[in-house]
Order: C-alpha cells, then structure tokens, then sequence
C-alpha cells in the first residue's frame, strides 16, 4: 500500500481499513482510505496485516494510527485492539453517515448519496487532532503484574476475586492503585450478574471524579449500569479496547477489561471507605447467597 | 452424583431441541419451572455451555440431584448428564409423554400456539412433580421453602 | 439468474442457550431463515446431537455448510460445532447485531417481545443472503447496476 505514495507530503498518520466486502459502509471504508492513499498516507491491509503483522511494522511505528470500520462491529478497531495498537482516530462508516442523514445500504456497490461523502470523509481525518482518548501501552505501566484470585460458588456461578492488590466499593467496582495512579473497573461478580456488556460509555478524558462519582457506564443485554469510582483523581486514561471490545469486561474484568485509569487525588482518605481484597471476597460471598436467586432467578 | 451436605437446589437439564417441535416445548417448559413454579429451587442449566465445557455447567451437576428433560428418544440433554457428571436422578421424555397424552396434532417448534403452550403448561407440571419428588425423598434440602 | 451451484442444504446452528435472551433472539432468527426465508435451502440440527456424535445428524452436515449464531460470547453453538469436526463456515454473534441496534434489545428467555423480534429479522435477514452467496445464487442487487 506504501507503493500508492505520491511526491506529495506525506501526512503523519497511518490508516487501517477494514475489509468488509459484503455492505456498502465496508466499501466506503476502502474507498476513504484510497482516498488517504493518494495523499500519500499509507494504509495498512488488514487481511495481510492478519497473516504478516511485520509487514507493516515500520508504517505503524511511524505514524498516528487512524482506523475506519464500516459498521459498528468494528473489526478493524478490533484487530488494532488484539495487536496492541493506539488508536489516535476512528471513523465508523455507518455513524459518520448517519450523522448525515444518509444510510448505508446492504448492497456493497456504493450509492452516490454516500461516495459523495467520502472526500470530505477523509479530508476530515486528514485535519484532525486525535480525538480519541489516549490508550495506555501496557508496557509503560506499572498495571502488568500477575493478579491471583481466590474463587467461591453460588450454584453453578464461580466468582472470583483478587487476593491483593484491589480495592472495592460495595457497588461492587474496584480499583486497582500503583504509586498515584489508579484503574478502576467493575468485579466478576457484576458482569455475571448484569450479563454481556455491548456498550461502554467511558468518561471524558481530564474529567475530575471524586469517590463513588460516575466515572462510565456500561450497558449490557440485562440492563444499563453506571461505574462508581472507588477513589477520587482525575481521569487519565481510557481503555479503548474495551470501548471497542466491550466483551473484554466479561471476559477478563480484573485485567484486561479494566476501564479507566485516574491520577489519584486522596487516596488514604479514600481507603479507609474501601475493602480490601480479603473484606470484599466476605462481603461478596454474603452478598452473592443473599441476591443471587433474585437476581438470577436460578 | 457427589453431595456432602444436602444440596439445596436442583438441576434441571433441558435438550436444545432446536429441529423438533418437542424441543422447542421441553425448553419453554423447564425455563417456565424455574422461573415461576420453583424459582429459587430450580437451576437450569444450559446445555450447549454443558457441552463446551465452559461455565460452572457441569461441576455444579456434580453437586446437586438432576432431572434431565428430552424432547425426543435421542436423549442429549440425559446423555450429555450421564457423560459429564453422573447419574441422573431422573428424566423425561417428552416425546413419549406426549404420546401417553394421545397427542397426534403436527406441533410447531417456532410458532407456539395455544396447543404447544398448554403442552409446555402440561410438561412443566411433571417436572414439578419430580422436584417434588425429589424433595419428599430428602433429596434437597428446601429449608421450609419451596 | 444464475444458476444455483451448490445445491446442498446450508445447516444454520443457533446456540439455543437457556439462560439469556439473546439466545432465543438466535433462535428465532434461524427458524425465521429456515421456514420463512430459505426453506428450500437451508435447515438446522440438533446442537446437542452433533456434538454427542449422533451419526445420522453429522451425516447431514459433513458435506454441507453451517452457519452458526451464538447467544453470547462464549460461542457455544461455534465451538460445539467445531469440536464436532465440522468448523462453521460462518459465524455469528447477536451481541454484535445488538450493538448496531442498540434499540432492539430482547425481553425475556421466553418472550424476546417486539425488539427481540426485530434484531431476529435482521440477523435472518443476513443469514439468508449468506446462504445465497454460498449456494452460487445471484443477488438482486445486481440488476440495474
């Protein structure tokens, strides 16, 4: 894709596309980065950026990574989400269309409502600063030792909770501190009970949050369910995996499915209105015996 | 089946039945005892996590007695049971039971209507019938409730 | 119109999961494809069967396509049928309809209600295009391009 570079000055953002091939957005995704193509900007295919990530190596570390998906299902965010990369700008077709009063069609042959969109599409990645919040590399952080649980069941429903390391509120979210940074995410225990996550509505990044504030909300097939911070700080950072990959909450909530990072403001006050590890996993286990068949209805 | 002390809930397995009219009925009637005539006491479980292997699925039918319940012969949901974690304590067949009821109308496994509504209503009442049974034998424990 | 290729049935597998609503959504929208849409070219099987090794059930589906959707993201009806030996050509997830209609979120287990309704007639609807490209089948679309 690098070889579509023309004399013109290369613009410092790198574009992943995604593939789809059976709507009229997945279309428009390909066609907006041909268009960025021509302006010199490389773009990475996703399809060979699957079987041979080191081909595009030197392209991703030189410039800001802009992904276009077609539809909400995201799969080119997704691949970025699975391979590490910060996404510094999305566009999903199908909103960026909406927007515009103009909907993308099932047939994949591009109608001219909406490739009459697609200049100013790309013109629009082209100007902008980055908008989406910065993800945080995991190697950059102190966040990436080894968390080991302890579990105990409620009929057929294994909960498990960190042994150390973690600090609950009894709205069941935790945060996890290092030095004056904390993440913050919701327990095992809230996405069993509140079933899959679809949607995460994170924060705004710099936003002031003080403890038990709304810091994101999640929305689930069950119901919707706002994040209450365990500590006060200023919000830093956004996991934008799970934004993208909501599911990641259910998946791995202590971890990977962590949502928002903060510069803690007043942590020793904080603690003293929070369980530690050994206080939550009783607390729970009470908790849980007590609500489950209510909230499970077996 | 392994029990240290009393379990206080049951399992009840149901086929997926997704081809057969039956299945369709046999689903609807265990998620209609769970939700409304035991709630509390009945667990379903879910039978294709039982068959991934995934989930809590089958440990917990080590634990607890299980009542399997079949829309046909083929028997997944007992076999599958049998396979992963023991014995059952007991099963339906509900195929069969529609047979002894004389039912002969062609059944719809996507469209439910008042006849495969009443024969869920008639199906869930023999699972009850079971946990009951299960229950006077000392099987569970209901602590006063159920 | 092209002529059919492939004139083998395409299996189209829901989860049948018990636990959640969107399960059902699954369900119905494979009954949707294989009754109302595509009922002379695709069909559906007993998850539970194929994955026990009944023979007569992985007879039907040895030679032909499947296509499963999953109730949620533990994929059960996608890894069953790939431990059956048969790998899904196709693999959906109603979780990922349910983010591009947020809107269309089903009620109960027993009852997924008017929206759950909906979401099912989308999914049903991309399934049966799925079929028609896998059976060699010209779309629509084409005419007047």
């Amino acid at each position: 894709m690098a070889d579509n570079r023309t004399g013109k000055d290369p613009v410092e953002i790198v574009v992943l596309p995604c593939s789809g091939l059976d709507k009229e957005a997945g279309s428009a995704s390909r066609e907006i980065s041909l268009l960025l193509s021509e302006r010199g900007v490389p773009v990475v295919c996703p399809v060979l950026y699957q079987r041979s990530p080191k081909k595009y190596e030197k392209e991703l570390g030189a410039g800001r990574l802009v992904v276009i998906d077609g539809c909400k299902t995201g799969c080119a965010s997704k691949l970025a989400a699975e391979r590490g990369l910060k996404i510094a700008r999305k566009l999903t077709v199908t909103e960026a269309a909406k927007a515009l009063g103009v909907k993308a069609g099932k047939d994949p042959h591009l109608t001219e409502a909406l490739r009459e969109m697609l200049p100013s599409l790309a013109e629009e990645l082209l100007a902008s600063e980055p908008t989406a919040a910065p993800t945080v590399d995991g190697a950059e952080t102190a966040f990436s030792g080894a968390v080991g649980y302890r579990e105990f069941s409620v009929d057929k429903f294994l909960f498990r909770v960190p042994v150390s390391g973690f600090f609950f509120n009894e709205n069941d979210c935790w945060a996890r501190v290092e030095g004056v940074r904390a993440r913050v995410g919701v327990s095992d225990y809230v996405q069993q009970s509140a079933s899959d996550v679809i949607f995460f509505d994170p924060p705004a990044i710099g936003a002031e949050v003080s403890i038990f504030d709304e810091v994101g909300s999640l929305e689930t097939t069950k119901t919707a369910l706002d994040i209450i911070s365990p500590v006060s700080g200023k919000v830093t950072s956004v996991n934008q995996q799970v934004v993208e990959a909501p599911e990641l909450i259910n998946e791995d909530p202590y971890e990977r499915g962590w949502a928002v990072e903060l510069e803690l403001t007043d942590f020793e006050s904080d603690r003293e209105l929070l369980m530690d590890c050994p206080a939550y996993f009783d607390y729970l286990k009470q908790k849980a015996e007590r609500e489950h068949d209510e909230l499970y209805g077996g | 089946m392994e029990m240290d002390a009393r379990p206080t809930k049951v399992g009840v397995l149901s086929c997926s039945g997704e081809s057969e009219a039956e299945g369709t009925i046999t689903r609807n009637a265990v998620r209609l005892v769970m939700e409304k005539y035991k709630p509390g006491l009945v667990v379903s479980l879910c039978l294709p996590l039982y068959l991934a292997g995934d989930g809590g699925e089958r440990d917990f039918a080590k634990k607890v007695p299980v009542i399997t319940v079949d829309g046909c012969e083929k028997s997944c949901a007992r076999l599958a049971t049998e396979k992963y974690s023991g014995e059952v304590e007991s099963y339906l067949d509900v195929r069969d039971l529609l047979k002894q009821w004389d039912v002969t109308d062609k059944l719809s496994r996507s469209h439910p209507g008042k006849l495969e509504e009443e024969l869920t209503e008639r199906v869930a009442q023999q699972i009850v019938k079971l946990v009951d049974h299960l229950i006077e034998e000392g099987k569970v424990d209901i602590g006063g409730e159920g | 119109m092209v002529e059919q290729t492939n004139s083998k049935k395409v299996y189209v597998i829901p989860c049948s999961g018990i636990g959640k609503p969107t399960a059902s959504v699954g369900r119905e929208a494979v009954y949707r494809v294989i009754e109302d849409k595509r009922p002379e070219c695709a069909d559906t099987i007993c998850l539970g069967l194929l994955t026990l090794g009944d023979e007569e059930t992985a007879a039907k589906v040895r030679n032909s396509d499947v296509i499963t959707i999953d109730g949620c993201a533990k994929d059960c009806a996608s890894k069953n049928v790939e431990a059956s030996g048969k790998p899904p050509i196709i693999s959906h997830r109603v979780h990922d309809y349910l983010k591009e209609h947020r809107d269309l979120k089903p009620e109960t287990v027993l009852d997924i209600g008017e929206p759950g309704k909906k979401l099912a007639e989308v999914i049903a609807e991309d399934i049966a295009e799925e079929i028609d490209q896998l059976q060699g089948k010209d779309t629509d679309h084409r005419e007047g391009e």
